[in-house]
């Protein structure tokens, strides 16, 4: 291969580690990856506010160092932010959503220490293949990265949102209509192309869109936090396995995936250099990859299969060393994160761009190496503390809510620090509940929710500029044609299997909870109705879109209100993260359910009324002493932790705004 | 635990008398901020090209201000910075501990949109870092390489957003003086726009003055591959004098007051308020601190090196641009509504 006889590329990357690798470089490597974890650990803070706290010290830094610790910090939040995830069911950040369905399983099935050296195992392998990928490629990116035009991109987005049929399981057209419902959610706020507000009523709020932090926590968290307080059990639901067993099962079951990690960690990679590929949306697709791909992962996926979280932590922390490539090769920032480097290589006298590829080479390559090395501390710590960590999930649900409840608010409240993001992260509580209980699939409402808007977007564009030529690019047919197969495989597999025919009786036998079905047509009728005095480019999207909704939501309800399973027929199934324990009462798991919900609105009652800082004290001592008649002692004490942790985090450290209230 | 729960008690209490407790009178500036906070509010988000400014801003200021009060940033996002603004008018202390770094849309915002709320003749202006020059680049490839040939050439601009100058000023041209370009909005930023270029998806788009001249841009405008067309001003910036500006080309009156409407706030780049009511000792001693800094050698050069150069002005500026702007005839207004918004 070219790189290994191209002697100055090669002399490049010893001596830029032998220049990363000197002790006062390598401590501020160290300090960064340790921001980056407790950056990580915190859902709704990410590396942009990392970047915040630290770029003022790098100025006076040599340019190396600086890196070391900038990149150092930014490489590894996509490795501790699993925790919570695997733990609670709380994505700590956007990309570890996808992360959040097998690992919440397994700590439910009691090996939460072996979902977690499992993520950090393949966090750090992933990590290596990135900066490796990174390493090797530098030469050659420009004409890749020049060659994926915006038809390209829309066509991966495309293909991104037809995992969709993989993801439903065995419900596709519940699926769909999730998925729509998500597209529509994105669809909310100004339009880029015409500036049309869509749905946006009087709020301000709404303009900028609906953000993705609430969202994913009221999805994802609130319902599992919700069956925690009403099984009134522990988030292991068996006694956990040997912690170190566990820890080492873990290992082995990333090492027996080698392939898998190497091909997501590949994926993840490529996703990386393309600007406008978020991490959010990489996750999905290196998940629904994994899922279509792998021997019996449509059956075992979300249930706690262990090569579930291995493939999109492989992929996220690959993706990282993918980031760069844009930036390093061309000058442009693709990002947020980019603009921030760009921004710190300017004030150190480099100029980004071809420049980087020959004359300052040996500053690129210690960014690589500082990526790698950044992985191997980073998951390297959280790998130690992931014993003791995840013994956590065996504590009972008086002492975990309380804690968890006002991180998961104050998370939420990041993505605008606005009120609308406390009232977001509460209705998608209420929705994501309701579809956990109704046994609908909810990745595919997040799938539609992140790639809706950026279909809409490179459409347009794509239409704008190509007129209908961009469907005959190669990249684009090949892209498509895969689209294709992912989406009608699984349900050709599953007409020909009877999964469909299987239904004998037909009378009319609506039930209650089909009022959902009902609600969520009604919406999408609505949406629909109210999108057609816009604009022809404002209105088209969300006009399809709802349009399928309302059919695939229909013919959904006609099936089962009228269609019932012949008998011995499996019912339904999914991906809905079953509930394991069904024994109980519906109206014992509405009324918890409704103080659980009841709790939370309290909260958010006090926090308007007294502000943040006071609201969770006071709430947590009441639910402490309510709910779960914990002592005096230890609701005093617990409550006066978070709440100091969170004045001296966000209060001392982050310098962040609290929401407003009447007092305060 | 009795002991416990009282001491958290008079900790909440002590707390809360230290935030209801006001500013104490008959103390001099330096007294008033040393030891304090001076919070920035940046109404962009962190790793934009605004926040960088500011946080560097921030950095230097606070040692120009008597009592070298401690520097926070925070960033309020949300609605092209128009979250920012009205969380200074309405939500922030006017004790002058409280700045805004705002972004120039919203001193005329509020008369296009009535849903603003935001009053820019109520706030109390330090001045601006730098003035905003924009201009049409396009690359050579596309067969335009004079303003001339934009009014007989197709060619197809990139865009961000809709109600982003670099949409909203090309669209002018097309509108009131028949260029015939061909605008793709929906790039999520500079970034896409540049790349976008490079592979031949668009031809060219409105750029600032500032953002050629580093990276990438400058080594196209270098190369020959990419040019300079039409300054989006009055004047030729001194950077590419031999370039044609608008004044040639926009003649009618009413058309000029359009233009002027989007182009004024482009002298007050971007704006740096305080909230109405602050002490006057503490302007006039923020207002000397900003004169400071704009000539600190160190600060220069900083954002130099960052690809801008400081060109400031004084809040006077500032001012007489809100008022006139304010004083937009509402004829030119809907005008202006009509480009910004435009349904249909």
């Amino acid at each position: 291969m070219d790189f290994f006889s191209d002697s100055p590329t090669l002399t490049a990357a010893v001596h830029a580690l032998s220049i990363i690798l000197s002790f006062d470089r390598l401590i501020f490597l160290v300090l960064g990856v340790l921001v980056g974890i407790a950056l990580g650990l915190i859902p709704g803070i990410g590396g942009l506010t990392g970047f915040a706290l630290l770029v003022p010290f790098t100025y006076t830094m040599d340019p190396y160092a600086a890196f070391a610790m900038l990149l150092g910090m930014h490489s590894v939040i996509a490795t501790s932010d699993v925790l919570t995830a695997v733990l609670f069911g709380v994505p700590g950040a956007s990309a570890s959503q996808a992360t959040v369905l097998d690992g919440l399983a397994m700590t439910k099935k009691g090996q939460a220490s072996r979902a977690l050296a499992a993520c950090y195992s393949s966090s750090l392998l992933g990590g290596l293949i990135g900066a490796l990928i990174l390493a090797v490629m530098l030469p050659l990116v420009r004409p890749i990265v020049l060659s994926i035009a915006t038809p390209e991109i829309l066509a991966l987005t495309i293909f991104g949102v037809a995992m969709v049929s993989v993801l439903s399981g065995q419900a596709p057209l519940k699926g769909v209509v999730a998925a729509c419902a998500g597209i529509l959610i994105s669809m909310i706020g100004a339009n880029l192309q015409t500036g049309q507000l869509r749905w946006t009523g009087e709020f301000l709020y709404l303009e900028d869109g609906i953000p993705l932090v609430p969202m994913l926590l009221g999805i994802f968290a609130l319902p599992e936090l919700c069956d925690l307080a009403i099984q009134r059990a522990a988030m292991a639901e068996v006694a956990a396995i040997d912690v170190r067993k566990g820890m080492m099962q873990g290992v082995r079951d990333v090492l027996k995936n080698w392939l898998l990690v190497l091909r997501c960690g590949g994926i993840g990679a490529f996703l990386g250099m393309i600007p406008g590929i978020t991490g959010a949306v990489a996750d999905w697709i290196i998940y629904g990859h994994a899922m279509a791909t792998l021997k019996g992962a449509k059956e075992s996926f979300t249930k706690g299969d262990v090569r579930g979280v291995i493939a999109p932590e492989s992929g996220n922390n690959a993706r990282e060393g993918g980031m760069l490539v844009p930036m390093l090769a061309f000058g442009v920032p693709g990002g947020a994160v980019q603009a921030i480097l760009l921004g710190a290589l300017m004030v150190h006298g480099f100029s980004a761009g071809p420049d980087m590829l020959t004359k300052h080479l040996d500053l690129t390559y210690s960014m690589v190496w500082s990526i790698a090395l950044a992985n191997i501390f980073g998951a390297g710590l959280c790998f130690f503390l992931s014993g003791s960590l995840a013994k956590v999930a065996t504590l009972r649900y008086s002492v975990i809510l309380p804690v968890i409840l006002p991180i998961v608010l104050v998370g939420a409240f990041q993505a605008s620090r606005s009120w609308g993001d406390l009232i977001v992260v509460l209705v998608a509580g209420l929705v994501g509940w309701t579809m956990k209980r109704l046994k609908w699939a909810r990745p595919p409402l997040i799938l539609g929710l992140v790639l809706g808007v950026l279909i809409e977007r490179y459409m347009s564009i794509s239409f704008m500029r190509y007129g209908m030529d961009w469907l005959t690019r190669p990249g684009v047919i090949g892209l498509l044609s895969i689209a294709g197969l992912v989406f009608f495989s699984p349900l050709i597999k599953l007409v020909r299997g009877g999964g469909l025919s299987r239904q004998a009786g037909l009378r009319f036998e609506p039930r209650l909870e089909d009022l959902f079905h009902v609600f969520v047509i009604g919406i999408g009728a609505y949406m629909l109705v109210t999108a057609q005095e816009w604009h022809f480019l404002a209105k088209i999207g969300p006009t399809v879109v709802a349009s399928l909704l309302v059919i695939a939501g229909t013919i959904s309800l006609v099936g089962k209100v009228f269609l019932h399973p012949a008998a011995g027929a499996k019912a339904g199934g999914g991906l809905h993260m079953d509930l394991h324990n069904e024994a109980m009462p519906t109206r014992l798991v509405l009324t918890r359910a409704a103080r659980f919900f009841g709790w939370f609105i309290l909260f958010q009652l006090c926090t308007a009324l007294v502000g943040m800082l006071l609201a969770v004290p006071l709430v947590m001592v009441a639910f402490m002493r309510v709910e779960g008649r914990e002592t005096w002692r230890l609701s005093v004490i617990l409550a006066i932790g978070v709440t100091a942790f969170m004045y001296g985090v966000f209060e001392r450290i982050l310098h962040i705004d609290w929401p407003t209230s009447l007092i305060a | 635990m009795d002991i416990t729960r009282r001491t958290a008690l008079c900790g909440f209490i002590l707390a809360a008398a230290t935030m209801l407790s006001g500013p104490v009178l008959g103390q001099s500036v330096e007294e008033f901020y040393r030891g304090k906070n001076l919070t920035l509010i940046v109404s962009a988000d962190a790793g934009t090209p605004t926040d960088t400014i500011a946080r560097q801003f921030a950095r230097f200021f606070v040692k120009h201000v008597p009592g070298q009060p401690q520097p926070i940033v925070m960033n309020v996002v949300g609605a092209g910075g128009m979250v920012a603004a009205s969380s200074l008018q309405t939500k922030q202390p006017n004790d002058g501990t409280v700045i805004g770094f705002l972004q120039r849309n919203n001193l005329y915002t509020s008369l296009l949109d009535k849903r603003s709320t935001f009053d820019p003749r109520k706030m109390t202006w330090l001045g601006s870092l730098e003035k905003v020059h924009y201009c049409l680049v396009g690359m050579t490839r596309s067969g335009v390489t004079t303003a001339d040939d934009l009014f007989t050439k197709k060619m197809t601009l990139g865009a961000t957003g809709f109600t982003n100058e670099n949409r909203i000023l090309p669209a002018m041209l097309n509108e009131h003086i028949g260029t015939q370009l061909s605008i793709v909005p929906g790039y999520t930023g500079r970034g896409e726009v540049y790349l976008a270029m490079q592979r031949g998806e668009v031809d060219g788009w409105a750029s600032t003055i500032d953002g050629l001249r580093e990276g990438e841009p400058a080594r196209m405008l270098a190369d020959g591959s990419m040019k300079v067309l039409l300054h989006l001003a009055w004047e030729s910036h001194p950077d590419y004098p031999q370039v044609s500006n608008l004044s040639s080309y926009v003649t009618k009156p009413e058309v000029k007051a359009l233009f002027d409407f989007f182009l004024l706030p482009f002298d007050a780049g971007r704006p740096i308020a305080l909230p109405e009511g602050v002490p006057q000792d503490r302007v006039d001693a923020l207002r000397a601190a900003f004169a400071k800094m704009i000539v600190d050698p160190e600060f220069l050069t900083v954002l130099k090196s960052i690809g801008y150069l400081v060109e400031a002005v004084d809040g006077k500026v500032v001012e007489d641009i809100v008022n006139k702007l304010y004083a937009t005839p509402e004829s030119v207004l809907e005008l202006a509504r009509q480009v910004r918004d435009r349904k249909s």
